[in-house]
């Protein structure tokens, strides 16, 4: 039993665990107030904990290398299955994101991420990210994901996969100039793109940058997870007193606006224990991508800190008025069990190559002088 | 593999995190005063609009359904009573607990004046002062009730306010001289909604109840709204609602226009689950996100019968949205964001009200069951459906009243399109029109009436037993002689017969928007599917006892069933009798008021089935038949004598002042005791046509001459010499 205990990764599975719990939490608050009787939204969040922690294990036993071979097959089921949800998806608000196996709904867009992790570094490792042609077979492969994901429509999350890419991309060694150009095109292209957006794409950023004018559809939400958030003071309100009392109109407490909901109930303390432990993951990540041996092993460990940190950011900016509202949701925080699935795969592959591609000191020192 | 990268990327994190974390500081530490007077101060409502629904209108633009306001006064706890918020913070900064209980003792005893209004209560010491002496200067409107006093021990003890703490009995007091209704009946309702919703366990419904609009007052009058306005400061928590009420514009439309009814329970399950079952004054922020215009409140009403109902998506309306933020210390409401809602479409009737009315009284002065159809013969637009008796839509809700409505005389029949009779010698028409157009017979042809038909028990004419002699086609019409189409019967072959009635639209549903019943063309065919069909229910009868001991009841089904077979079976062919039935419209022949008109417009048109229908503009193209003028000639020569020459059966009605065309009927319904339907149906003027009339008297002993033709007298009086009808009547001034 000891011994199983050393051997696991404790520096990811403690913040994991933590934030975990903290989510299951604050979504059995929010649930409580969301309708009479409460809906069951915590005790689904607990049974996706635990098939997440069962994930993880399942992952150890899997072993490095066998993740590894398995990495090119994970991503072409899972191009697969978007493409499926394009075509037999079940409609939410207008959106096709899901599909519905029964009671569960399953996010193909998730898993995704994870797939994106694990495989594309195989496309730029030992030497490729010098070659052009596999450079431009990398950028391909994500500007079809981005254009798969964005047709559900999902655009937050398909335009999480560009910085994601870029990051992978620049790590892996290919030259500035492309990652440069690239950027340069993504940057012109934008606005240009602007009006192909669906409505309620367009009225979120425009809600964001004119707040006054657009008050009934977007910004007011904005509105409303500033002021809960504000009002929290330094220690909060107390959990259960948030703004179901004040304000009445928070949407969404429960999945993207749920940092709002522990920052106005925990207030400032509560918000910053959230950051720390994501960013201890993040930069745990990035430690390991510093000294792993393979280079496989470092650019999937910054995949990793890469994912965890673009969802973080852009969701917490969201809630405190720093970002429009996107679909993004925060790691192991967000109501979700695609999500919660995801989180605790990919910080899988971050044990995994913390455990397994351990160089050995004189390895390291080769490398290193 | 670029180190220099991922330092970067470790750098572009550290940065990100501490924007993040300065700017929860910012917004927690540095903007917490600002944020937390929003929060304090303001609320936020997400109220939604009711549409108003659309008019029915007749064709001159008279209004004949419509929705009419009626106000109620509510109030809403969360604001009309403070001592929820202040019970809640009292637990939350003193620690203390059954907070409410005991203000509402308190309450009891200042009621029942052993404390007076301006007592204090004594709440305990205070260990955190500062806070709570902030708050009540900032907001003192909603901590006014909160007073800090220091003892001499230097201890800081709360004090609650009764007067401010119990503002609501001054507002109750407030509303009950302006309502003029006695203080102690608005008391009591307010604490029976305070208790009910005390009792409540889940914290989001005690909300929800909390910012629910409660209505205390229904039926308030307008003038009073103005007066509760003008006061609307010093009345914390009380709202004036609107509601809207279906009114209709009599008995006489009772059956065309409908009414309404509230959703049953599946309905708005099925709502629900969609998403699209709203509130008036408080929704979950779900609503909000996907509001659409297409939602219900729990008690909508929809539209059940008539043109309200088939007519409700258009006359629906969708509804509206507006977002208010409301200051709880100025009191004021911003509307931040309101979505209009759109009124339903109106709906304009080919009806004319006048007619209609007028033919209702007709009916009614006369106390005849029955009903009127006014048609435009080449239209197919509907002037009047009457049917009656009617009832009054806007009494409906009535259960008792209702309850009258289900005995005879059966108002809610409706007469004119959705019941069938026995047509009697109006079906005349459809065998002249089948006799004349076949060439089984001319305008020339002679038949000699003895005053009956091969067996004088059985095919009799109604002057029996007198005898019209030898006639004519046109003569037959004139003298309504039943032994002529006897005769024309037995020389017609069957099919050709039958099929020129169902070109005719006898036992088909005429088009109505509010729908029509078929009636009943007994054909060939009929009546061999009627044998086959008993035989075959009588055979699925035997299988089902095969082998079991059968119980009686079903032993008593097999043995009736077993009889109505054999009368079948010896009719299931085609006799003559019932050509000859179906020449003079009796027998199993049931034909609507509607189908009549129908008929007899193809004779004043020249010969087109026309579209009908009750809606303007839904008007289609007609069916031209092909018949011969000089056949419609014929026919219309013999209706013309019918009114104008002696012995026209039609002749002593006055219609012919109106120089109307017409066909009366008597129909036999019952040999025993007599009663007959008595029809009468013609256009006018028969020259040129301008309206098809037809008019039904349910069971009278007399013949329909009699009865019927002179309430036709008195409609197309009201149609013709009337100088404003006959001014705006569209009928003389057809669109088209």
């Amino acid at each position: 039993m000891l011994y199983y205990l050393r051997k696991i990764d404790w520096a990811v599975v403690l913040p994991s665990l933590a934030l975990s719990a903290i989510g299951v939490f604050f979504i059995a608050d929010a649930a409580n107030y969301m309708g009479s009787p409460p809906p069951p939204f915590a005790n689904r969040q607990l049974l996706w904990f635990f098939i997440s922690f069962v994930f993880y294990i399942g992952a150890m036993v899997l072993g490095f290398k066998r993740l590894k071979r398995l990495a090119p097959s994970l991503f072409a089921v899972c191009c697969a299955l978007l493409v499926a949800v394009l075509i037999c998806g079940t409609s939410c608000k207008g959106a096709k994101r899901w599909i519905a196996l029964g009671w569960f709904n399953l996010q193909p867009s998730e898993f995704i991420k994870l797939a994106f992790i694990l495989f594309m570094p195989l496309l730029l490792s030992n030497g490729r990210a010098k070659k052009l042609k596999f450079v431009l077979l990398f950028f391909s492969v994500t500007a079809s994901i981005v254009f798969l994901i964005a047709a559900e429509p999902d655009l937050g999350t398909s335009l999480l996969f560009v910085p994601l890419a870029l990051t992978i991309a620049l790590t892996a060694g290919v030259k500035r100039r492309i990652i440069v150009a690239i950027v340069l095109v993504v940057t012109i292209a934008a606005p240009l793109l602007f009006n192909h957006l669906r409505p309620y794409q367009k009225e979120r950023i425009l809600a964001f940058t004119n707040p006054e004018q657009y008050r009934l559809a977007e910004s007011y939400q904005i509105r409303q997870a500033e002021v809960a958030i504000g009002s929290g003071g330094l220690f909060g309100k107390g959990y259960g007193n948030g703004t179901h009392n004040a304000l009445n109109l928070l949407p969404a407490r429960h999945t993207d606006f749920i940092f709002s909901l522990i920052a106005e109930e925990w207030g400032l303390v509560g918000g910053v224990l959230v950051l720390v432990l994501l960013f201890s993951l993040i930069f745990l990540g990035i430690t390991t991508a510093i000294y792993a041996n393979s280079e496989y092993g470092r650019l999937v460990a910054l995949g990793v800190s890469a994912l965890l940190f673009f969802q973080t950011v852009v969701s917490i900016a969201m809630n405190l008025g720093l970002a429009p509202v996107t679909g993004i949701p925060l790691p192991f925080l967000t109501y979700g069990g695609s999500s919660m699935i995801l989180c605790w795969s990919s910080v899988a592959s971050l044990s995994l190559v913390r455990l397994n591609d351990k160089p050995s000191l004189v390895e390291y020192c080769l490398r290193d002088c | 593999m670029n180190r220099s990268a991922i330092i970067l990327f470790a750098l572009v994190c550290a940065v990100a995190m501490c924007g993040l974390i300065a700017r929860l500081i910012q917004m927690q530490v540095f903007k917490f005063e600002y944020y937390e007077d929003i929060a304090e101060r303001k609320r936020l409502r997400l109220e939604i609009l009711d549409a108003e629904r659309g008019t029915i209108y007749d064709r001159n633009g008279v209004p004949l359904a419509y929705d009419r306001v009626t106000y109620d006064v509510a109030v809403l706890i969360s604001e009309f009573d403070p001592t929820f918020e202040i019970a809640k913070t009292l637990e939350r900064e003193l620690k203390l607990k059954n907070v409410l209980s005991g203000l509402d003792a308190h309450l009891f005893s200042v009621l029942s004046r052993n404390h007076c209004l301006n007592s204090r209560i004594d709440c305990g010491i205070v260990h955190n002062p500062a806070r709570l002496k902030t708050l009540k200067e900032k907001y003192p409107l909603k901590y006014g009730a909160f007073e800090l006093i220091e003892t001499p021990e230097g201890e800081t003890r709360l004090f609650l306010l009764s007067e401010v703490l119990f503002q609501r009995l001054e507002v109750l007091a407030n509303l009950s001289k302006t309502l003029n209704i006695e203080f102690e009946v608005l008391f009591k309702k307010t604490e029976e909604i305070r208790n009910r919703i005390m009792r409540t366990t889940n914290a989001y419904e005690r909300r929800y109840e909390m910012n629910r609009p409660q209505v205390i007052v229904s039926g308030v009058s307008r003038e009073d709204v103005f007066r509760l306005e003008l006061d609307a400061e010093r009345l914390v928590g009380v709202v004036v609602l609107e509601r809207r009420k279906r009114e209709y514009r009599g008995e006489a439309f009772a059956h065309i226009l409908g009414y309404m009814r509230r959703l049953n329970e599946e309905e708005v399950e099925k709502a629900r689950a969609e998403g699209r079952i709203v509130n008036r004054a408080y929704n979950p922020p779900e609503v909000f996100e996907k509001f659409c215009g297409d939602s219900f409140f729990v008690d909508d009403e929809v539209g059940a019968y008539g043109v309200e109902k088939y007519f409700e998506p258009s006359l629906r309306g969708k509804k509206g949205a507006q977002l208010l933020e409301h200051d709880i210390t100025t009191r004021r409401y911003q509307i931040l964001d309101r979505i209009e809602p759109s009124r339903g479409e109106d709906v304009y009737l080919t009806i004319d009200a006048g007619l209609q009315e007028a033919a209702y009284r007709a009916l009614k002065e006369r106390g005849i069951v029955g009903a009127v159809v006014l048609l435009h013969p080449t239209t197919g637009e509907i002037l009047a459906l009457v049917s009656h008796p009617s009832f009054d839509p806007n009494r409906i809700k009535d259960a008792e009243y209702y309850r009258s409505l289900l005995e005879a005389p059966y108002p809610l029949l409706e007469r004119a399109a959705k019941s069938s009779y026995a047509p009697g010698s109006t079906m005349k028409i459809a065998a002249s029109i089948a006799g004349l157009s076949e060439g089984t017979i001319t305008s020339n042809t002679y038949f000699e009436c003895h005053g009956y038909h091969k067996n004088p028990n059985a095919f009799r004419c109604w002057v029996y037993p007198s005898a019209h002699g030898p006639q004519n086609i046109e003569e037959a019409l004139k003298h309504s002689c039943n032994v002529f189409f006897f005769q024309l019967a037995d020389m017609i072959d069957a099919e050709k017969l039958v099929g020129w009635f169902k070109r005719l639209g006898i036992g088909e549903p005429p088009p109505l928007e509010i729908g029509a019943t078929q009636g009943i063309l007994p054909t060939p065919e009929w009546k061999r599917k009627r044998y086959e069909n008993t035989v075959a229910r009588l055979n699925d009868l035997k299988l089902k006892i095969k082998g079991q001991d059968a119980d009686d009841s079903l032993k008593e089904k097999i043995d009736s069933l077993e009889k109505i077979t054999a009368i079948y079976r010896e009719e299931s062919a085609w006799v003559p009798g019932d050509s000859r039935n179906l020449a003079v419209g009796q027998g199993a022949i049931l034909v609507s008021p509607l189908q009549v008109a129908r008929m007899f417009a193809v004779v004043a048109n020249g010969g087109s089935l026309v579209n009908t229908h009750i809606v303007l503009g839904n008007s289609k193209e007609s069916e031209n038949l092909n018949i011969n003028p000089s056949v419609l000639e014929t026919i219309k020569n013999g209706l013309r004598r019918a009114v104008f020459e002696t012995g026209g059966t039609a002749n002593k009605s006055g219609l012919a002042r109106f120089g109307a065309y017409a066909k009366t009927g008597t129909a036999e319904v019952n040999k025993k005791t007599g009663s007959n339907n008595g029809w009468i149906a013609g256009f006018a003027p028969g020259d040129s046509p301008k309206v098809v009339f037809v008019v039904l008297v349910e069971q009278t002993t007399k013949h329909g001459g009699e009865v019927a033709a002179p309430v036709a007298a008195e409609i197309l009086e009201k149609l013709f010499t009337n100088k404003k009808t006959a001014d705006e009547n569209v009928v003389l001034s057809t669109k088209d």
